[in-house]
């Protein structure tokens, strides 16, 4: 599914994704947006958000090792992209 | 096999979330409001998980005219012994005062281990013909934690629990249980160094040196262990409803492990658990690992409440290990 995605999908899925865990964060961001930086996400938002983002992939996000620390919009839409 | 009664015991330190705070340098609001963290309790530097574990054994027995002869079966939860050896069942034993003809073990699991325990000792008196047991509780994770990790520290409580089991009781019976482990997942709660894979003290082991203090504290990777949580237990807890022929709608409570308030939230939401019989102590306690559940039970048990009640129990945690059950109250 995620090489198919459009740039339009992938950000939509996070927005989505976003607004299931902490409502009205997904309707914050833009592709600049740094998540954690920007403090839209805490750390225990986080991880509900990237696992709703993979439960509706189907899939697990591989390159978000416990070392990832870049939560940029465009870099998580890059992830997904490649995943 | 029937539960009939839990006390627990409390270590003398507490702190209170603005202490947690500064300790880790997490946001207070973050310790309370997310973690669910209002207080907890860790041991004072003189006292002991086994030291604990009596006061609690004490209290249960004086409030029960349980005499320590009368006691056959001692189990001891516990991932965090006193020491390697002896064993803590051992120890605890010789501080109550049990009998030579006890049987007394060491169940090394962490927070699934009360409901393992509970089928544990189920077991093994309707094994043995013994009749009466003690099962408990205690793993004091403030022994093994840094005060900076976060991930950790904001989290856990120390505290210990003593369940009194009789083979011939009637006040509550224990129904079939879901189990289930995932080794694949167990580095997401981990201890690296310290016992047999990476020795201090060894026989044909090369470079044996002292280790560092990073490799002999607690590690949790909690998207891991949040991942496991809302994949696994979901799953576990309709299995087990399944297998009891019980409707969710028929639990009138829900005594989950407290991993935290999120992901106990969480949880119930991804499980369709109302709110409102969802059972809560971290507030109180923080995450006692395998004294979150009795302690849950215990308060409910001493009101009076669960009397003709069915309550819903699910432990899951390092392993990666879960077990969910449901323990029936009589009138």
């Amino acid at each position: 599914m995620t090489d198919t995605m459009t740039e339009d999908a992938t950000l939509l899925l996070i927005r989505d994704s976003l607004n299931k865990v902490a409502e009205g964060a997904g309707d914050k961001i833009t592709p600049e947006t740094d998540l954690v930086a920007e403090e839209i996400v805490d750390s225990l938002d986080l991880m509900n958000f990237l696992f709703e983002v993979e439960q509706t992939l189907g899939t697990k996000l591989t390159a978000v090792t416990e070392d990832y620390d870049d939560y940029r919009v465009s870099s998580l839409m890059k992830v997904i992209a490649e995943n | 096999m029937s539960l009939e009664a839990i006390a627990s015991a409390l270590p003398s330190i507490r702190q209170d979330a603005a202490e947690v705070a500064r300790l880790t340098g997490a946001k207070e609001s973050f310790i309370k409001d997310k973690v669910g963290l209002k207080q907890r309790y860790i041991l004072a530097p003189e006292e002991t998980g086994v030291g604990l574990a009596a006061a609690a054994c004490e209290k249960l027995m004086a409030a029960k005219g349980l005499k320590p002869e009368a006691v056959d079966v001692l189990i001891f939860v516990t991932q965090t012994p006193d020491r390697k050896l002896p064993q803590n069942s051992a120890q605890l034993a010789q501080c109550l005062g049990l009998k030579a003809g006890l049987a007394a073990f060491d169940l090394a699991l962490g927070c699934s281990g009360y409901v393992y325990g509970l089928q544990v000792v189920e077991s093994f008196l309707a094994a043995t013909g013994c009749e009466t047991a003690l099962l408990v509780t205690c793993d004091p994770y403030s022994r093994i934690m840094a005060a900076e990790d976060t991930a950790t520290n904001a989290v856990f409580g120390d505290a210990a629990t003593a369940s009194l089991v009789l083979r011939r009781g009637d006040r509550s019976r224990l129904g079939i249980t879901d189990f289930g482990t995932d080794g694949g997942g167990g580095e997401a709660i981990r201890i690296d160094a310290g016992a047999a894979q990476a020795p201090s003290v060894a026989l044909q082991v090369d470079d044996v040196a002292a280790h560092d203090r990073d490799a002999l504290r607690l590690k949790m990777n909690g998207r891991e262990v949040f991942n496991f949580v809302m994949t696994r237990i979901p799953v576990s807890i309709e299995t087990c409803l399944a297998r009891n022929g019980l409707a969710l709608d028929e639990v009138d409570c829900f005594a989950c492990h407290q991993g935290s308030l999120y992901m106990l939230q969480s949880l119930a939401k991804r499980a369709g658990i109302p709110p409102e019989k969802l059972l809560i102590n971290i507030d109180r306690y923080g995450n006692t690992v395998s004294s979150t559940i009795p302690m849950l039970l215990e308060a409910q048990m001493a009101n009076g409440s669960m009397a003709g009640k069915t309550v819903l129990v699910s432990g899951f945690g390092v392993g990666l290990s879960w077990a969910t059950s449901v323990i029936r109250f009589g009138s």
